[in-house]
């Protein structure tokens, strides 16, 4: 069965620590990250993350639930996309 | 259309910096080294991490830490033990450092290439291991000049018939990812050197069993098939270890910048500091603390990937 993948996108006002707060949550779900791209584009940050989710995808529902607070809190729109069948 | 975003340049600003960690992949990576970036306040610029070679996930970013609370030199010791202590290798490297094509690489060979030490083998054929061994401890701590060290101990070998050596040659174990490792950097390009303070009878024999270009080392002297004790004409130390870099650089048209250093012990110090990316190979501590690179894994494609063999470091410069 061919591996399932979420990619997260976050976009907002840059500063440090964005990637380390979104990271952790991800890490102490114990998804891994496969590929990411960022960069800051006019103080803009703009962050992409493909991660594996076929080891637990029961959890996926609250790590989509946990990083939408998280980045509602942090100032960036999140967006969820499903990669390899859902 | 042109909404004029592009890379930020790296090459201005000092306090700016390309972090390269690689690793086995697996969850956490990320948020340790971006923990330790945020915890000081250094703002990541850019990012691309990838999972690579199936099984290693590695991490190019460009890192600005002109608002970091620590001095930059501090930020990058505690990155390189954040990331050691998960097993990450880690580079860090000006811009314009990562920008420059990297085409030399030099290897240390005792404890970097072969797992042995060559003098206490020899000092075991010779029956003078106790003594050696106290003048390696003396030169280790910095109590005897690395030079003046190696002459004594070479003098203590005074006597060894020839076909000793041949059985010392003949136990050296090769670090069996080296000659896989060589022949992948010699593909894309790269000038193989060996540069050591051990012997000519041994590293030549390696220089040729892993195809490396150039070999320089010590020649011991041997008369009426024994060993005089003695040391022929110019020793390779520290210095010398940087100057036959310079040999090997100028040869090729390149400046030191182009090269890259692979060493573990003090004597390497002095070449790592000053070609473009020094690399500490499972290192002393000393060597760890001042090299621009940390890898403490066999794993070639580590050191690979650390260098900037890598396609994902074309596609980070072709957007910077």
């Amino acid at each position: 069965m061919p591996d399932k993948y979420l990619v997260i996108t976050a976009v907002g006002p840059d500063r440090s620590g964005l990637i380390a707060e979104i990271s952790s949550v991800i890490a102490d779900f114990g998804y891994n990250i496969e590929d990411m791209d960022q960069v800051v584009m006019r103080g803009i940050f703009i962050l992409s993350i493909m991660i594996n989710i076929s080891s637990s995808l029961e959890n996926v529902d609250k790590l989509r639930k946990k990083l939408e607070y998280l980045c509602h809190e942090l100032g960036l729109e999140v967006a969820f996309y499903y990669a390899g069948g859902r | 259309m042109n909404w004029g975003w592009r890379w930020p340049s790296i090459t201005q600003a000092e306090d700016r910096f390309v972090l390269t960690a690689v690793g086995r992949d697996r969850p956490g990576i990320v948020a340790t080294v971006t923990g330790v970036l945020s915890r000081f306040h250094a703002n990541i610029l850019k990012t691309r991490a990838s999972t690579i070679f199936s099984n290693l996930f590695v991490i190019i970013m460009i890192v600005d830490a002109t608002h970091s609370t620590i001095k930059r030199r501090n930020l990058i010791n505690i990155l390189k033990r954040s990331c050691d202590g998960i097993g990450l290798a880690l580079a860090v490297e000006s811009g314009e450092s990562y920008k420059c094509g990297k085409q030399v690489i030099v290897f240390d060979l005792d404890g970097t290439i072969i797992e042995q030490e060559v003098i206490e083998e020899l000092a075991k054929a010779a029956g003078v291991h106790d003594e050696v061994k106290r003048i390696t401890a003396l030169a280790m701590e910095g109590k005897m000049n690395f030079l003046e060290a190696l002459r004594a101990r070479v003098r203590l070998l005074k006597g060894l018939p020839v076909s000793k050596m041949d059985d010392v040659r003949r136990s050296i174990r090769i670090n069996p990812s080296v000659i896989d490792l060589v022949r992948r950097l010699k593909e894309v390009g790269f000038i193989v050197g060996i540069v050591t303070g051990g012997f000519d009878f041994v590293a030549n024999h390696v220089g040729e069993t892993i195809g490396a270009d150039h070999v320089f080392s010590n020649r011991l002297i041997v008369k009426n098939g024994r060993l005089t004790g003695e040391v022929e004409g110019e020793m390779v130390g520290p210095e010398a270890k940087l100057k036959a870099i310079k040999t090997i650089a100028e040869g090729r048209g390149i400046g030191l910048q182009s090269c890259v250093a692979v060493g573990d012990g003090a004597n390497d110090l002095f070449m790592i500091e000053n070609v473009g990316l020094g690399v500490g190979f499972k290192a002393k501590l000393v060597v760890k603390e001042k090299a621009s690179a940390v890898i403490n894994t066999d794993d070639l494609n580590v050191l690979l990937a650390i260098i900037g063999c890598i396609d994902l470091k074309k596609d980070v410069l072709k957007r910077i």
